[in-house]
Order: structure tokens, then sequence, then C-alpha cells
């Protein structure tokens, strides 16, 4: 109390403690704080680390900022000019001071960088391109779209050396008892390893702008946000149930393979914590272990052209044995060798639901008012002809949900997913008129200008 | 170059409109160079501020409101034009008019090459402008252009039209402009200082002005390199620097871009310190604090600027993550040092607080949040997570856009009485203020917080949730708030100007030598000048024979030195040649 009662007699004293005071109330208003202004609750291990580190430098920059700040305003409220002739202090340095703020600040920055550096380390201490109990998740960004391919987790050696001539070559693997995980490819731009399980269809493709791109697994998934066509300019954005996902397990380590075809996209899962960039001539790995299960809104973090805000996809996080399920049955899908372009734009996939009820759409069709544009028998009167429309389901969904062109929009509460299945189903089984007589649908032509 | 800036500068009754346009339009008179840049880039900036508008009205709310490709452009254009149409000239227009007029010179080293500079950089920001007219209209890749989007590499969906190239070039010629505008200022200020003008007794504000020059001079030529480059992969048929598909490396423009572009953030800022160095000095009658380790962290500054550049490209996992992470923690040090200097200066002082005061005491409170969400940047794995989302947009604001430009509008404030003989109406001026002030804390401030949410930057919509779309409605008021702020200061710009007060040679009780002239100052700038003893030769005049006794402010004297340096003054003749 008495040392406490002498600081207190001097101003510099006084000053040291109500800042001390300061600081403290501070550090406690900080922990408070920190819950609102913060990064997302991390669901990998590497994003953990990375929202430790956050608080560690939060904590440091609010005690800064509140230091400094009160000194700014001290300074500004407690001196005053009183009247025209006075004149302070002319003390233009004083090297403890000066010595002081550039001592203190190196040390906390040392610091800083001594704790960065090694959340740096940890979550890089990831990367193990041995592990072969790594899921590996083929990732390629492109305007304005994400494809996502998996690796199967066992293979076998292909070869040493494939030249590059060896676009489009399918490798089939035949021989089951070869477990060698990996085939590396030369392909003169970068090494790339392959992971492929016996029975495999390997296609090995070499894209316009010089990536290699390895489609190496039964029933590749090529989802995409739009397919780049203008459709999407004045949309709205997707849907968050929409978007392309990709799928993950939880609780093992996951490499994601970031490619490009065109130009600069970025991974970004914002409850990962972290990004890395999609760069067109370069593979760049991301390694993650997922810690919880859920769906994670993402998106594409660099620029990259008109849709950019369009570039979203879903992080699907499975626990081990849903995933397994899944795994299941995207491998038991029939191998399907990717054709064209890696660049172009793939076929839309029609996925589940693509079976419906025709009598149930035909049905639905009258009900809903479709024949009124559409005509009966989906002929074309004011809307289209639509009659074995070749756009595809979920094309189709979507211009329900977000009609392009003059036409009703229709939420899902009105007609819901798998109604519109039907309906699609039944306009497959009514005839199509001679083409004199069909009303162009701009959505088919779209369609047909892209795919 | 016919009229010769020892020629009347004011306007005589009866003078016609047109001699008047002609002597400006042909003067090499460093205080009319000065005031063009500043009304050019006053005129850009309200442009920027225009932009920035229309991209908040879209991003108000969800949904569109103007199509995709109007966003990027309106976007790549306020970045462009705000930095290289409004910041980095303004600081050209301070820099012109007062840095002579404090070293005590007649004018620049190089009068025609000053006003050649001038032109050059109105024509780039002309044909910048212009690109709006072409067909594909401007470039759209924002300020920092990355290829390949900006390329036609035969599988980039949309190549951008004529307008890039536009763009390429124009920032080529505004590049030129400052690097004939870095050559005169080193010069002038190796060459030209007054008698008794050490370096040692160089204002702060010239000092930024020196390491402003250098950092010009040594990074400028890097991004021409890179433009050039650019221009060829665009237009040459053989050119492959950064097109992949030609063999090129898209990371080599990041690389060379940044290696300008950091530096260039120094480059707006330092000339915004060097002001708010001079207010303080001013309106708290106290020498600013730690002169010295001002000047060294300036350099210090300076020096690490360039080696930290990979900072900006932290997540393509194409750089050496420790070293540039250590740079860029370490240049927190030197600012730091500044700013409490600066809290020093104003310690103890007698301090008044016109709008001028004001505005720089705003500049230490944005540009301290700046710099410390500049730390959580620099941790590289924090960055990690906040590169390219909304955080880095507030961060970058608070410091290089905002806290600068409250540099610059402190220098208004402050200059303006010399530069016109009227005062700023102080009403208005603290009206101006508070609005801005409150304005842009409610813009980057919660730009941080939706960045922290994970919002990506450059984005035109985004998806609906009910924090995202509470954020950027504040953001949106804030900006319109700042946006009155601005209205103010434009009104009080043209009212001081017509109806504003009289002000005399020197009306702040000035310590530097511009207000040892009349003001305006005529062309020759001076008629005589007090003797140079310290870096505040008019305050010496001023209060020297009172402080005689006090051992501080001998102390402060001596230490600066009393051997006269600095270069003769140049006789006039030699500039009536041209
Ligand atoms: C209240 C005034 C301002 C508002 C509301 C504002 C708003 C914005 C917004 C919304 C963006 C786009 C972010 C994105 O989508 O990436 C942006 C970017 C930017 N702003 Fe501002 N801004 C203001 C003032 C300034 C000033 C004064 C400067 C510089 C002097 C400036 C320089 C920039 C730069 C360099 C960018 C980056 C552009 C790019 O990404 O290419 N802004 N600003
Ligand atoms: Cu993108
Ligand atoms: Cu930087």
């Amino acid at each position: 109390m008495r040392a406490y009662q002498r600081l207190w007699r001097t101003r510099f004293g006084r000053l040291t403690l109500v800042m001390g005071a300061a600081a403290l109330s501070l550090l406690a208003l900080t922990g408070l704080a920190s819950a609102q202004v913060a990064l997302p609750e991390a669901v990998t291990e590497q994003g953990d680390s990375i929202r430790t580190l956050y608080f560690v430098v939060f904590a440091i920059g609010v005690v800064v900022f509140v230091i400094v700040e009160a000194m700014i305003l001290w300074v500004v409220f407690r001196y005053k000019r009183k009247s025209d002739d006075e004149l302070p202090t002319q003390v233009a340095h004083n090297t403890t001071a000066e010595v002081l703020w550039t001592g203190i600040p190196t040390v906390i920055v040392v610091v800083l960088f001594i704790v960065s550096f090694f959340v740096l380390q940890d979550i890089q201490a990831a990367a193990d391109p041995d592990d072969e109990d790594v899921v590996i998740v083929d990732v390629q960004g492109r305007q304005w779209a994400w494809a996502f391919s998996y690796a199967v987790p066992l293979g076998t050696e292909l070869a040493e050396n494939i030249s590059p001539d060896l676009a489009e070559t399918e490798i089939h693997l035949e021989d089951p008892s070869l477990v060698v995980p990996f085939m590396t490819l030369k392909l003169g731009v970068e090494h790339m390893r392959v992971v492929a399980r016996t029975g495999d269809v390997v296609t090995v493709e070499r894209a316009v702008n010089g990536t290699v791109a390895i489609r190496h697994r039964a029933g590749t998934e090529v989802m995409r946000v739009f397919n780049g066509t203008d459709t999407v300019a004045e949309g709205r954005l997707q849907a968050a149930d929409n978007t392309p996902i990709v799928t993950v397990p939880v609780g093992q380590m996951i490499r994601f393979n970031i490619a490009s075809a065109d130009v600069l996209h970025a991974f970004y899962t914002p409850q990962f914590l972290t990004k890395l960039d999609a760069v067109p001539g370069r593979v760049q790995t991301l390694w993650v272990r997922v810690t919880d299960a859920g769906d994670f809104m993402s998106q594409c973090a660099e620029f990259c052209g008109r849709d950019h805000a369009r570039m979203i996809y879903t992080v699907r996080a499975l626990s081990p044995a849903d995933y397994d399920d899944w795994f299941e049955d995207k491998a038991g899908e029939a191998p399907a060798p990717v054709e064209g372009d890696f660049g172009g734009e793939e076929e839309v996939e029609q996925e589940e639901g693509a079976v419906g009820n025709p009598a149930n759409g035909q049905n639905l069709f009258f009900s809903l008012g479709c024949n009124v544009c559409h005509g009966d028998t989906g002929e074309g009167l004011v809307g289209p002809t639509i009659a074995m429309t070749i756009v595809p389901l979920d094309r189709v969904i979507t211009q329900y949900r977000e009609p392009l062109e003059a036409m009703t929009e229709f939420p899902p509460d009105q007609v819901s997913d798998q109604e519109i299945a039907d309906i699609y189903a039944w306009l497959q089984t009514v005839p199509r008129p001679p083409e004199a007589d069909i009303i162009p649908s701009k959505l088919a032509e779209l369609i047909e200008a892209g795919g | 170059m016919a009229t010769l800036a020892g020629a009347q500068t004011s306007t005589y009754a009866g003078a016609n409109a047109w001699r008047v346009i002609l002597e400006w339009l042909t003067t090499v008179d460093h205080k009319k160079i000065g005031i063009m840049y500043l009304w050019t880039a006053g005129a850009f900036g309200l442009v920027g501020m225009a932009f920035s508008l229309v991209m908040r009205t879209e991003l108000a709310q969800t949904g569109t409101i103007i199509s995709a490709e109007t966003y990027n452009s309106i976007f790549t254009m306020h970045g462009s034009v705000m930095i290289f149409l409004f910041l980095l000239p303004v600081g050209a227009a301070f820099m012109n008019y007062s840095m002579p007029l404090q070293i005590g010179a007649l004018d620049m080293a190089f009068p025609r090459i000053n006003a050649l500079s001038f032109w050059i950089f109105l024509f780039g920001g002309v044909l910048l402008t212009l690109s709006f007219a072409v067909e594909g209209g401007t470039a759209s890749a924002g300020w920092t252009a990355y290829p390949p989007v900006t390329l036609d590499t035969g599988n980039n969906a949309e190549p951008p039209g004529a307008g890039m190239d536009m763009w390429l070039v124009g920032v080529i010629l505004l590049g030129q402009a400052s690097i004939f505008g870095s050559v005169n200022f080193l010069v002038t200020i190796f060459k030209m200082r007054a008698p008794g003008m050490t370096m040692w007794r160089l204002p702060l504000f010239t000092w930024t002005t020196l390491v402003t020059g250098l950092l010009i001079l040594l990074s400028t030529p890097v991004l021409a390199a890179a433009l050039v480059l650019g221009f060829i992969d665009r237009n040459g048929a053989e050119g492959a620097f950064f097109d992949p598909a030609a063999g090129g490396q898209p990371l080599l423009w990041q690389n060379l871009f940044w290696f300008y572009s950091h530096p260039a953030v120094y480059i707006m800022i330092l000339p915004a310190m060097g002001i708010v160095s001079d207010v303080f000095g001013v309106f708290t009658r106290r020498p600013v604090f730690g002169y010295r380790s001002m000047v060294l962290a300036l350099i210090a500054i300076g020096l690490l600027g360039f080696i930290v550049w990979a900072h900006h490209m932290f997540t393509t996992g194409g750089v050496f993550l420790p070293f540039f992470m250590g740079a860029t923690f370490l240049i927190a040090v030197p600012t730091g040092v500044k700013m409490f200097n600066w809290i020093t200066t104003m310690w103890r002082g007698s301090n008044i607080f016109p709008t001028a005061m004001l505005f720089s005491v705003g500049f230490l409170m944005l540009f301290l949040i700046g710099g410390i969400t500049g730390v959580f940047h620099a941790a590289v794995p924090v960055d990690f997570a906040l590169h390219d989302t909304y955080f880095v947009v507030g961060h970058f604001h608070y410091t290089m856009s905002i806290a600068a430009t409250f540099g610059f509008l402190a220098g208004c404030y402050y200059w303006f009485p010399k530069m016109f003989g009227k005062f700023m109406n102080e009403g208005l001026g603290k009206l101006h203020f508070w609005l801005l002030f409150i304005g842009v804390n409610l813009v980057f401030f919660t730009q941080l917080l939706l960045g922290l949410d994970g919002m990506p930057r450059r984005i035109n919509d985004y998806v609906a949730n009910p924090g995202w779309e509470l954020m950027n409605m504040l953001i949106t008021i804030g900006a319109f708030v700042s946006a009155a702020g601005m209205m103010v200061f434009l009104y009080n710009v043209v009212y001081s100007l017509k109806w504003g007060e009289r002000a005399g040679s020197d009306p702040w009780e000035g310590t530097t030598l511009e207000w040892a002239t009349t003001s305006p100052p005529p062309a020759h700038n001076f008629d005589s000048l007090p003797e140079i003893r310290s870096e505040r030769p008019l305050f010496d005049l001023r209060f020297g024979e009172r402080l005689q006794d006090d051992p501080h402010y001998h102390v402060n004297n001596g230490h600066n030195g009393s051997n006269g340096g600095g270069a003769k003054q140049p006789d006039t003749s030699s500039r009536e040649e041209g």
C-alpha cells in the first residue's frame, strides 16, 4: 500500500497506474470482445492453430491499440494552449524513452515472429507426400466453376516416364496384386503423382494452357456453379444447397491438389482459416485434417473475371462411415473417361432425381399452368418448345428458381425438385414438333453453345 | 515554354482570360505546377469517390443492380484512380509546392522537366479515363491487374479489350511522370538549399520528400518494366512473360508489381507523414520530438519497404515465407517510433487544434489501426485466413488510403492560406472533419469485421446471411456519410477562395521557410531569407530570444550544428534562359 501511495504521488506514477489499470481492464474487455471480433470457429486441426495464433496477435494488438490511443487522447485533452504567449518545454529528445519505444516493439515483433514461425511449421508439418493414408482430392478452378476429382487410395506403379504425347491415353491397371501407390508422370511442366487402383481408368490430359491434368478415377466428378454463359450475368447467387460439393472425410489427412484451367483462382474455405491460390501452370497442395462434420460454405478468393463472385462451393465433411458409403457409391459408378479439352465445358451431369414419375409430371404440368405458355405438349407458344428438351435437369431446376427470360419464378415450396424431375421425365416422353415449328429456347441454345 | 516564371504571376486588371490560361498552360513555376497537380488530383479523387459510392450502392444489399462487368470495371477504376491519379499526384502537388519553399529555393532544379512531368501525368490520367469509351470498357482486373485474366491466353473466357492496353500505357506514362518528378525533388533538395540549410535542418516534410523521391526513383522503373512486358504479352506475337500457356509465369508479374507497389504505399503515405510532422511542430510550439530518430525511422522504412513485397503473395504458394514474414514484422518498429514521436511532440505542448491539427490527430488514430491490422497480415498463418478478404480492404484503407487522405487534408487546411492568401473556413472544416472521421471508421472498421467473417473482396454480390447483410449496409451508410463530409470540404474550398478571411504571410506562426514570404509567394519565392540555425528558422526568429536561457532550446540548436552547409543559391538568370 505504501509503495502504491508513493507511486501515486508523482505525476509519472499516477500515469503509470492509470495506464496499468486501463491495460488490465482492456485485457478483460479483449477477452469478451474476442468472442465477437474473431475468425470463424475452425473445423480443421490446422485452422485451430491459426485461430490460436490469431488470438495472440489480437490480444497484443488490442493492448497496443488501447495504450497508444489513450496516449493520443491524453495529450490532446490534457495539453492545451492557455495563453497566447505560452511557451512549452523545448525538450526534443529523451534517449531512455526512445530506446524504450524502439526496444519494446522490437521485442514484441520478435516474439510474434517466433510464435508465428512455429505455427507455420506446425501447419506445414501436415504435408507428407509419402503418406499413403491421405485422401487426395484434385481441385481445379476454372472460369467460373470448380471441378473436383477424387483419387482412389490404392494404386500401382504404372510407368516411370510417360511422354507428353500421352494426352488422352487411357491406362488400364490390370494386376490386382500390385499395391505400389504412386506413379510419377514427367510431363515437362510438373512432376505429378497419380494414385490409381487396379481396374481404374486413368486419363492423362494435357490442357491447352499447359497445365497437366490427370483424370484418374471412376466417376470423376465435374461440378460447376455456372456454365459460363450469359445466364449468370444478371442472376443471383446460387442457393447454398445448389453449389458444387467437394466431399471429404473427418479425421483423415486430406491433400487438395489445387490447379487452374485458365486464370488465377483461390481455394478458400473460411472455416478452414486458410486459402491457397490456384495458379495456372502449377499444382499446389493444401493439407488439412478436418475435425468436424458439416457443410462449409466456400468461395473463390482470387479475382478471376466476370463471375468471380459466383464461384461458390461447399466442402462437405462426412464422418468416416458416411464417407465410406458415399465413396463406395461413387466408385461403383461406371468409369467414364472424360473427353474433350479440359478447359472447356463438360457435359452437365444429371444426378439423383433424374428419374421422375411422368404421370405425376403431366398432372403438375397442367396444374402449375406450364401449358399456358409452353403449349399442352410442350410444343411451344409464347414460351419456347420444351418437349424432349436437351437442357439438363439441374439447369431446368435452376430455371424454375431463377428464371432466365420472362418465365414465372417457382420457389421450392410451390414445386419441389422431385416434382420438377417428374415434369422433366414427362417432357422426355412427349414428341418434339418438326424442326420448322420449333420455338427456339434461349436456354437450349446456351447449353448447345456451351456443351 | 514561352512565358517565364519570373513574369507577372498575378493577373493585373484588364489581363484577358486567355493570357491567364496561357500563362498556366506554359508555366514552369513549381508553385503553379503544384497547384495544378492539386486541382487535377482533387478532381480525380472526387471521381474515385463517386466510383466507391457506386460500389457501395451495389453492395448495400444482396442481389445486383449493375452487371458484374460494370462492377468489375468500377472497382478497378476506383482503385486505379485513387492510387495513380489521386494519392500519388496529391503527394506530388505538395512536394512541388512546399518543398522548394521549405528549403529556401527559387524553384525546382529542372523547372521545365517539372512542367513536363505534370503534363505527362495529365495525359496518362486522361488516357485511363478515356478507356470508359472504348469497346469492352475499362480495364477490369483490379488495380493490381494480375495476369492471366488480363491476357488473351486462348482460354481466358473474356479477355479484356483495348481498355486494358490503355490502362497499361496510361500507368507507364504516370510512372514516367513520377520518375521525372522524383529526380527533380532529389536534385533540388541536394543542390538548391539556401545557405545554412544543412541536411539536419531540413523540415521533416522535406525529408519525407527526399525519401519518397528515392523510393520512386528506385521502384518505378521496375513497374514500368512489368507494364511493358504485360503490353508485349497482350500485343506481341511472341511475347510470353506472364501467359502460362506460352511458357510464361503469372507469378512473375506479382513479384514485379509488388516490388513497385509496396514501396508505392510508402510513396503515398510518407508525404502525408511529413505534413503531419510539420503540423504538429507548428501547433504545439514544440520541436518535433526526436527529429533525428524521425529521419532515421523514415530511412529505415524506406529500406525495409524494398524487401517486404512478397507479403502480398503469401497465399500464392510461390514465396519463401519466413523471410518476408520477418521483414514485414520489422517494419512495424520504425513505424511505431514515428507514432511515439508524434505523440510526444504534443506531450506537454502548448497545443491548439485548428482543422489542420484535427486532421493530423485523426491521421494518428487511423494510421494506428492500419498499423496494427498490418501486423495481423504479417503473421503468415493469420494472413492465410485474411488475405483477399475485406480485412485487407479495411487494412489498406486505414493506412495508405484514408490515413494518407487525412494527412493530405491536413496539408490542404495548413497550406491553403499560403497558396491563396486566404484561410479556409474553420467551422466548415470541423464539420468536414467529424463527418469524415465518423464515416470512414464506420466503413473501414466494419470492413475489418466483415473480412474476419470471411467475405472475399472484389465480389459484386454475396451470399445472403444476416451478419453480412447488416455489415454491408453499415458500410454503405458510412460511405455516404464520408461523401457528405467531402461535399462540405468541396463547398469550403469554393467558399474560402471567394470569401475566405485574408491570411498574412505567416498566419499559423509557422516554423519553416515557406512562412517567411508573402501569401501567395512571389514568382521568385523570396525577397529575403532569415538566418537558418535550426530546422525551425522562423521559430528561432520569433521565440529565440525568450528561450535563450532554456537549456533544452540551446541543446537543440547546438545539436543541429552551426557549420552552414547547403548549396549556393542558383542565380535567377539561369532560370530565365529557358
Ligand atoms: C469512404 C471512401 C471509400 C470507400 C467507401 C471505399 C470503398 C472501397 C471498396 C468497396 C473497394 C472494393 C473492395 C473490393 O471489392 O475488393 C475499395 C477498393 C479500393 N480502394 Fe477504396 N474506398 C474509399 C476511399 C478510398 C481512398 C481514399 C482510396 C485511396 C486514396 C482508396 C483506394 C482503394 C484501393 C487501392 C482499392 C483496391 C482496388 C482494387 O482492388 O483494385 N479508397 N474501396
Ligand atoms: Cu475467382
Ligand atoms: Cu505491402
